[in-house]
């Protein structure tokens, strides 16, 4: 079979490549010249290490975050766009029942009129996923000194919407800068949680590595990608080394907010299930911090017994969802306050109302 | 939950009934038997009476993970109990209205419109429908189809007769349970099946 | 008296037909109502009288009677089911009707039509569902009954829960022949000394009273107290006779005010035909009385007869026979059977005055008579007696009777014939043969009647029972009796109960055509106070309410 035969090749190589000293440096030098390419980086830990299970015998407090969004309908009698983010903040071995935090923005009518053109679906993303993190510096903010603070975010950390530029984009990558800059501050072990992944950061570094000079990259090791590289290769409750993230936003970004990850086996003996585990620079320096993420993220995806998922952001997306029973309420009590004011649903006055609503509830 | 806040809303109604689709933490699930009132959209002083005949904590997919782990954290208890967010559905048995007229324990002319907002009664409220008339909104309970009659009388009854004895009506206790042996003298079943509640609901008369 | 004479309402009418009677729920306990208890219905104008003929604990559902849920619900809850579920119900039968009009003062009265019955009439129609159903009181009795101060009614009794007092009329009472029953024991001829001493005292018949046992005239001592009491002659001395059977009979001592002695000439073929049974008669005996009566005449073939000698010859019995083409035997024998009677010491050939039309005399002209049978109480004297003196005022009253009618002569005297242990000629075998069957049928229209008084009247000739109006019985045990008491009356099956499960020495029913309707009855007592009232008819009749025993037993 191809694909076996692949993933043992691709294994075999990543063992050869690990024993080989100069690899990392060589790695380096190669992708000097490749500096677009979006692959893993080796760090200082060997690139085919294992790492089993850390025993986890500290407090931690785990904040998740997630956003939900609603887009605007032109079809529907009052459109609305909204961003609706939760933060639950989860004090493990406390007993005490997790708090959650809502945050519901009600999007500026202005921007999404047909006459000043309209925001695409990853503006309002992009703009969501600032408020996740802006809405994550500031819980962080109110936690106690002492415990180990954990916040994760599902999905990637790096921004991937930043690919289509809009007029005052930047300002929303500002924001996010910023707030991972609260974060760093505090040292909060910032983690994104991507599950089953399916990038091949590893394998396309594995395929690199190998590429003599002149030659253009090739795909030797497909369908191999790294979920599949590393559940051949982690035991249940292992993690992979810290790669760094070869891509062009993340040298972007400050060196300190600079994106690495690793991959974590959370599945069981019988069904290995990979996660890959979104960490900025502060934490990757910090092996202590690794091994708090790597545990805690483990104990998180085995509460729910056979569906490894980490607990509290299942519960950051319940709270952050907007369902469409809410979007209708929330309809109608614009309307109902349209008929309060008197206001014809084409007014200009109608829009400005719309500003000044927003409804925060906890 | 108050009387003045609304603790829920209709998702579909008929004639007879209407089911409320509720999210809220344990401690404000509203009470078996309890009576509520729907007032009715567009239509000032009309009002419906219900009685909160089924209580169903709807099924949840997470949930069935979480109760197939072996040992869960307290703060994963704690959180599914006070947090989460789960969706309750209340069954409520119309007992009939109250428009510029008066109560009525006839059925109201129409159901009342999806999300409409369910307030609970206060004893006032309570006392004054229940004594109107002479007792005519009990063959609604009896005609109620998949609702536990007897259970439904017992908590009704008793709560009733404390909203009726704060307004000095102390007679009404007695005249509902004679009412209701009336109503059902052919039912031996029924009838006993609901005295038997009755008395184990301790009400007394 | 249309006011509100309601009283307590005991019930309401749940159902019910003219067929099988009323239902009615009871409200009061069940104890408020005793079967036989006269009840009165009100319902859209009209009043429905009835009596109780049923009591049944019922249940809305069988289960709530046969469980004891008070146990499981609880002494509150289980009494409030136990008032709903658990009742009680009565069952009326309705007998009598009256168009009563509304309430004075009520609308309804302003503008009703006046359409009122003035007396209660049988039930044609049936109350409302849920009309109210309340004991009678002593207006009803008295509107069904009969005022008892009224000089022609006479109050026999009170009803038994109330203590209303209940009157017989006696105009019909005369009218129709009538009957006193009970078993033995009942105080039977205490009552008919009680309706015998109103009837008398009335004027409105003159009775015959055949006293086989010597107790009407003079009184008697009560076997069961050793108490005496008073005779009709002892208080109603100017309107009675005591006449003894024989010559020189005196009645416990006491000198009757005539004696009675028959004459051989009185005697016909029937009256020997009649005691077949006593005599021991054979078949042939009807023929050979015909003979004598072709050889010698009705009024003479006794004596001539008796004077034949035994043996052959001339004047002999056999010779006789011969000529006259009779079986000698026959004759012989019969002549011997006859001793029995000419040996009477009251059959003489020849009387001093002719006792029967004094009686007769006695009787048209009001005054009654007791023929005490004194000494004489076989069967066969009391039939032979009767059944003579009996023919013989039937004749006089059918004279009489005619002449009244059609030759403007004097309206006959009522007359009642009072017969103590009745069934011995009255018997399905005997009625055929004696008079009194034919009095009972036919005699009425002559002014004639029967107060028949017996023990068993199930061994009465039943086409004799059917023609008795008015009934009045006594506790009775045996079915067949209580069956005979009731022949050609409605209602039989309700009224049977009710006649055996009477108080065996109180209470009497009284029933037949001659009563507006059946009602129970707590009897009378023959005692000092009643005769006392009975000679001051003027005072209000008065009853002590409520002392259970017998007076006779005091």
């Amino acid at each position: 079979m191809l694909r076996e035969q692949r993933l043992r090749d691709a294994i075999e190589l990543l063992r050869s490549l690990a024993a080989d000293p100069a690899f990392p440096a060589r790695m380096q030098q190669t992708l000097g010249a490749l500096p677009s390419e979006r692959c893993a980086i080796p760090s200082n830990e060997r690139i085919d290490r294992r790492i089993p299970a850390p025993i986890l015998n500290k407090r931690l407090t785990i904040l998740a975050a997630d956003g939900s969004q609603i887009n605007p309908d032109r079809h529907d009698l009052v459109s609305i766009g909204l961003i609706n983010t939760a933060v639950i903040r989860y004090q493990t071995g406390s007993g005490v029942s997790p708090r959650i935090v809502t945050q519901t923005t009600l999007l500026d009518p202005d921007d999404f009129t047909a006459d000043r053109g309209s925001l695409t679906e990853d503006q309002i993303a992009l703009r969501r996923d600032v408020a996740e993190r802006e809405l994550l510096a500031a819980e962080a903010g109110k936690s106690d000194a002492g415990v180990p603070l954990v916040a994760l975010t599902d999905g990637p950390l790096e921004l991937f919407t930043l690919r289509q530029a809009y007029a005052g984009q930047q300002q929303y990558i500002d924001r996010y800068q910023s707030a991972l800059q609260v974060l760093f501050q505090q040292h909060v072990l910032l983690a994104g949680y991507i599950d089953r992944p399916r990038a091949d950061l590893v394998v396309r570094m594995l395929e690199l590595a190998v590429l003599r000079q002149d030659e253009t990259p090739t795909t030797t090791f497909v369908p191999v990608d790294d979920s599949l590289l590393f559940a051949g290769l982690l035991q249940a409750g292992e993690r992979s080394a810290v790669f760094g993230l070869n891509s062009r936003s993340n040298r972007e970004l400050d060196e300190a907010l600079r994106f690495s990850f690793f991959y974590l086996n959370c599945g069981d003996s019988q069904r290995p299930q990979i996660a890959r585990v979104e960490i900025p620079a502060w934490v990757a320096a910090d092996p202590e911090a690794i091994d708090l993420l790597h545990g805690c993220l483990l104990a998180q995806t085995r509460i729910t017994e056979g569906v490894p998922y980490p607990y509290i952001l299942h519960r950051a997306h319940e709270c952050a969802v907007v369902t469409l029973a809410e979007k209708e309420r929330i309809q109608n009590l614009i309307l109902r306050e349209y008929a309060a004011q008197r206001v014809t649903l084409s007014g200009e006055s109608g829009k400005q109302r719309l500003k000044t609503l927003s409804n925060r509830k906890s | 939950m108050n009387s003045e806040n609304p603790f829920g809303r209709i998702i579909s109604a008929n004639s007879r009934e209407c089911v409320v689709a509720y999210r809220t933490s344990e401690q404000e699930i509203p009470r078996f038997g309890s009576m509520v009132h729907i007032p009715v959209q567009g239509a000032q002083d009309f009002e419906i009476y219900g009685l909160v005949t089924d209580i169903q904590i709807e099924e949840d997919g997470f949930l069935r993970q979480l109760a197939t782990a072996d040992t869960l954290p307290a703060e994963v208890l704690a959180d599914n109990r006070v947090n989460r967010n789960v969706p309750i559905v209340l069954r409520i048995l119309f007992l009939g209205c109250r428009d510029e007229n008066g109560d009525s324990h006839l059925l109201p002319p129409t159901p009342p419109l999806t999300l409409t907002a369910i307030f609970r009664c206060n004893s006032s409220e309570i006392a004054h429908f229940t004594a109107h008339g002479n007792f005519g909104y009990f063959r609604h309970i009896l005609n109620a189809v998949n609702a536990p009659a007897a259970e439904l009388f017992a908590v009704h009854i008793r709560l009733t007769s404390i909203a009726q004895n704060a307004k000095h009506n102390e007679g009404w206790t007695r005249a509902a349970v004679e009412e209701l042996i009336t109503l059902l003298q052919d039912d031996y079943a029924g009838l006993t099946a609901i005295l038997g509640a009755l008395g184990d609901a301790d009400i007394s008369f | 008296m249309n006011g509100n004479m309601n009283g307590q309402t005991i019930g309401y009418v749940t159902g019910g037909s003219l067929k099988e009677g009323l239902l009615a729920r009871l409200t009061a306990a069940p104890d408020a109502v005793q079967e036989g208890g006269f009840v009165v219905i009100e319902s859209g104008g009209r009043r429905f009288y009835g009596l109780v003929t049923n009591l049944r604990l019922d249940a809305s559902d069988p289960r709530f009677a046969e469980n004891r849920n008070e146990q499981r619900l609880g002494p509150r809850i289980g009494r409030l089911l136990h008032q709903q579920t658990l009742f009680t119900e009565i069952e009326i039968l309705p007998v009598l009707m009256q168009r009563v009009g509304p309430e004075p003062g009520t609308a309804e009265f302003d503008r009703h039509d006046n359409a009122i019955d003035p007396t209660p009439v049988p039930v044609k129609t049936l109350p409302a569902h849920h009309a109210p159903v309340r004991p009678a009181n002593a207006f009803d009795v008295s509107e069904i009954f009969g005022d008892p101060q009224e000089k022609t009614k006479f109050a026999i009794g009170s009803t038994r829960e109330q203590n209303h007092p209940v009157a017989i009329d006696l105009d019909k009472f005369v009218q129709r022949s009538s009957g006193i029953f009970g078993a033995t024991g009942t105080g039977k001829s205490y009552l008919t000394r009680l309706i015998l001493a109103g009837l008398i005292h009335s004027r409105q018949a003159a009775v015959l009273v055949f006293d086989m046992h010597n107790e009407y005239g003079f009184g008697d001592t009560s076997p069961d107290t050793n108490i005496r009491v008073p005779g009709l002659k002892d208080k109603l001395s100017d309107r009675v006779k005591v006449c003894a059977l024989g010559r020189g009979t005196t009645i416990d001592g006491r000198t009757p005010d005539f004696d009675l002695v028959l004459e051989q000439r009185d005697i016909l073929p029937e009256d020997i035909e009649m005691l077949t049974h006593e005599l021991n008669l054979r078949d042939t005996t009807p023929n050979t009385l015909a003979a004598l009566v072709r050889s010698f005449g009705p009024a003479n073939w006794f004596k001539n007869f008796m004077q034949l000698k035994s043996g052959e010859g001339e004047g002999s019995v056999t010779e006789w026979a011969e000529k006259a083409n009779v079986h000698a035997g026959a004759a012989e024998s019969l002549q011997n059977k006859l001793r029995r009677v000419i040996d009477r010491a009251y059959v003489v050939e020849k009387a001093p005055a002719n006792c029967i039309r004094d009686i007769i005399g006695y009787l048209k002209s009001g005054v009654s008579v007791v023929l005490s049978f004194g000494k004489y109480d076989s069967d066969l004297d009391y039939l032979l007696v009767t059944n003579i003196l009996t023919r013989q005022i039937r004749a006089a009253w059918e004279q009489q009777t005619n002449a009244f009618h059609g030759s403007g002569g004097a309206k006959p005297t009522p007359l009642v014939i009072a017969l103590e242990e009745a069934h011995k000629l009255l018997n399905r075998e005997m009625a055929a043969q004696t008079a009194f069957s034919r009095i009972a049928r036919e005699m009425r229209k002559y002014f004639v009647t029967l107060l028949v008084i017996d023990q068993r009247p199930s061994q009465i000739y039943d086409e004799v029972m059917s023609q008795l109006g008015t009934r009045i019985s006594g506790w009775l045990g045996d079915d067949a009796d209580i069956a005979a008491v009731l022949s050609g009356l409605s209602g039989r099956d309700t009224l049977r109960g009710m006649l055996s499960r009477l108080q065996p020495k109180e209470e009497v029913l009284l029933l037949g055509y001659g009563v507006p309707m059946p009602l129970p009855v707590r009897s009378r007592r023959y005692d000092d106070q009643f005769w006392k009232e009975l000679l001051k008819n003027e005072r209000p009749v008065h009853f002590e309410k409520g002392k259970p025993d017998w007076l006779f037993e005091e």
